[in-house]
């Protein structure tokens, strides 16, 4: 399989990088090992460790890495006015992020910054768009790229600033506006097209800079759809729903689309119970496709000049053990090997898995995707086929670093 | 992130198995600050207990909590009372639905990652589609609770002084304020035209009308009510403050199915409410007096007469002399 990868990989449109460094560690709110009390240090080193050259992060105001979220005690450390994206970028633990020259690549999940009584929250897109929200975004992420170009900008990285999973806002707005589907698209585009506005105009004040800022526009949902059933919002199978790949994105301009891959590879979607790790194979590789096709027309030219078609990267991707260990046909390891084998092998020019550290569990949720357990070690898996038996062993081997 | 939907838990079963029977959730107060110690002003389990067990359907909720049983219904709960962390014996049930971080005691700390502010701001249209939720095993009318209250926008709450709240926020459009209070005051609030609502789970929701934008409002608890910063009730039950028996919003279904109205004549009924008596309630409807099958504070059961004309009527419940406004029914031809 190995072989296979590495031979499929060489193929590549991206063959000149390293396959390692377009792989790399998701952090959000996690479980990190006890006694830990910065996850995202913590997890910046677990990927650095395994030669990985892709980490992302979330850039925003409701969690700092260091406190529970939304903790009244979080950013202790900042001046209090001003939790903008580029004012906590400057807090060492995540400028150290852009400073770890072992990274190549860095996804910034980004949100902009605003007061709704309580104090720095980020933007909330449930209110309609004004003249103030655009001053607002342009002015914040202009702050943060022109941040990211003065001081790293001699850097050869490339920096990615992305949603979380417009799916998810997109569920929200209609969840809290009683269904306003014209709300979610005009709030959902603007905002958007924003972002994606300030960071062109920065990046052609800046041309000469090695560092390369790039925007990503993150979905979840292909096949599913977003419908009203037992009184709430929910991912359905009804084809009378919504998604952000139809509403959203043929509105936009953006330089990559980011996919959340659940939907692909964790279970089909129409039964939603998990099959053989095999075919994931084909609806990973469908649903990359069908993404490519529908978001064509929404490609900067930025984002076409370097990716051509292979603008669909994997923003999340992760098996959670406690589900699929106990499974009679294959757990994590030889879904996650065929998972990130296609993403690759079909071009995808980054793939984030989801994530170094155990997300906390909430009830049936799965929680157990973490590379590294709350005591720092990786979790045993039932082995590969090679014999490794770990997310921390198995991806560099299957990377061949 | 989209979560994967999947199997049954193995792993989790076995530890269970080999943990024994699930021991008696005795909750601790959060007296130590280990590592793991909830940080000032959160609200934990232990925090929120006066103003859980000011209300008899969060009261049911807060001994289901603490007892041995359901524990994914008891993380709902956690999750609507807006509740940060519980620290609890290390064998505890929640131990199968969040995570364990040990304290120095050997007890855990389970926390939750959720918006557990005091206030939040919400939908008030949304509002207007909620339905009180039944009693404390009412799943589906309580996710549709959570989902409203978790809209994620917080805003600043002070007390200058005991039984004195003061409110800062940002209000957008149609948007009202929840607060994790108990409705029932008396509540003094300023400015007089924000509205005074309750919520599906009896917290208190201050509707501002048109209002929106920036907004201070003070809202002070009269005095038979326990005062905000001030001495708690939790070690005593609340005052008899006298207050009339209140059948909750669409608080009258079919006693079997849950359904709402339209019911036909001899039907059994669930009425749902709060402040009825454990005996001794009077019913009346179209000019008929049904005896009470099933009396609690939150809930009777009756028959509908088998003589009622079909149409509209008025059920109304009067306890210890007090009456519950008129509730309107549809009985079927």
């Amino acid at each position: 399989m190995r072989a296979l990868l590495l031979l499929a990989l060489a193929a590549a449109p991206l063959a000149a990088q390293n396959a390692a460094e377009r792989v790399g560690f998701y952090q959000w709110v996690g479980v990190a090992p006890a006694g830990e009390t910065d996850q995202l240090t913590a997890a910046r080193r677990k990927t650095t460790e395994l030669g990985l050259g892709v980490f992302r992060l979330y850039l925003g105001s409701r969690f700092d890495y260091v406190h529970p979220y939304l903790s009244a005690q979080r950013f202790e450390e900042a001046p209090d006015s001003a939790l903008t994206p580029a004012a906590i970028l400057q807090i060492p633990r995540y400028a150290a992020v852009l400073d770890d020259p072992a990274l190549s690549t860095v996804v910034l999940t980004v949100y902009e910054s605003r007061d709704y009584g309580g104090g720095p929250d980020d933007i909330n897109l449930l209110r309609p768009w004004t003249d103030a929200e655009a001053r607002m975004v342009d002015e914040q992420i202009t702050a943060l790229c022109r941040l990211l170009l003065e001081r790293w900008g001699d850097q050869p990285k490339s920096v990615i600033l992305a949603n979380h999973e417009a799916d998810e806002k997109l569920m929200e707005i209609l969840q809290h506006s009683g269904g306003d589907l014209e709300l979610a698209r005009r709030n959902l585009v603007s905002w958007t097209n924003a972002r994606q506005a300030a960071a062109a105009r920065v990046r052609e004040e800046y041309s000469d800079a090695a560092l390369t800022i790039l925007t990503a526009f993150e979905i979840s949902m292909v096949h599913l759809r977003i419908a009203r059933t037992a009184g709430r919002y929910q991912k359905t199978n009804i084809a009378s729903g919504v998604t952000a790949l139809e509403e959203i994105v043929p509105h936009i301009e953006t330089d990559l689309i980011s996919y959340s891959a659940y939907e692909s590879v964790n279970s089909p979607y129409r039964t939603r119970v998990p099959d053989e790790p095999a075919a994931i194979e084909s609806r990973l590789r469908r649903d990359l496709e069908q993404i490519r096709v529908a978001a064509g027309s929404s490609i900067s030219q930025v984002g076409r000049k370097r990716f051509g078609n292979q603008f669909v990267f994997v923003g999340e991707l992760g098996f959670p053990r406690e589900k699929f260990e106990p499974l009679p046909f294959g757990g994590v390891l030889p879904r996650l090997e065929t998972a990130l084998r296609t993403a690759l092998e079909w071009g995808a020019p980054f793939v984030v898995l989801w994530q170094a550290f155990d997300a906390p569990r909430l009830g049936a949720e799965g929680w157990g995707y973490g590379a590294f357990d709350s005591e720092g070690m990786p979790p045993s898996l039932q082995p590969s086929e090679s014999g490794c038996a770990s997310v921390a062993s198995c991806v560099p081997e299957w990377l061949g670093h | 992130m989209t979560k994967a939907v999947a199997a049954g838990d193995v792993r989790r079963a076995r530890r269970l198995a080999a943990g024994g029977a699930v021991a008696l959730l005795a909750l601790v107060a959060c007296t130590q600050r280990p590592t793991t110690s909830p940080q000032p002003g959160e609200r934990t389990l232990a925090a929120i207990a006066p103003e859980a067990k000011a209300d008899p359907l969060r009261a049911a909720a807060y001994d289901l909590i603490r007892s041995p049983e359901r524990p994914q219904e008891s993380l709902l709960w956690l999750r609507a009372l807006a509740v940060s962390s519980v620290q609890a014996p290390s064998d505890s049930k929640l131990n199968q639905v969040l995570d364990c971080r040990q304290t120095g005691s050997g007890d855990c700390v389970f926390r939750l990652t959720q918006n557990s502010a005091e206030a939040v701001i919400v939908s008030r249209d949304e509002l207007q589609k909620l339905r009180a939720v039944r009693g404390p095993l009412d799943v589906e009318r309580l996710e549709r609770y959570i989902t409203w209250a978790a809209r994620p926008e917080s805003l600043t709450v002070r007390r200058p002084q005991p039984g004195h709240l003061e409110i800062h926020a940002n209000l957008g459009p149609r948007s009202a304020i929840l607060l994790r209070h108990d409705y029932d005051g008396p509540w003094r609030v300023e400015p007089p035209s924000v509205a005074l609502r309750e919520d599906p789970i009896g917290y208190l929701v201050l509707d501002p009308g048109e209002l929106h934008g920036p907004l201070d409002i003070v809202l002070e608890a009269e005095s038979a009510v326990w005062p905000f910063g001030g001495s708690s009730p939790a070690d005593k039950e609340p005052p008899d403050t006298g207050k009339f028996p209140l059948i909750s919003p669409e608080g009258v279904v079919d006693g079997s199915t849950f359904a709402g109205p339209p019911f036909p004549p001899g039907a059994v009924l669930s009425i749902f409410g709060k402040r009825f008596g454990e005996t001794g309630n009077q019913l009346q409807i179209g000019g008929t007096q049904p005896e009470p099958l099933y009396e609690s504070a939150t809930q009777i059961n009756f028959r509908l007469p088998q003589t009622l004309k079909p149409g509209s009527h008025e059920l109304t419940v009067t306890t210890r002399g007090r009456a519950a406004e008129p509730y309107p029914i549809e009985v079927q031809p």
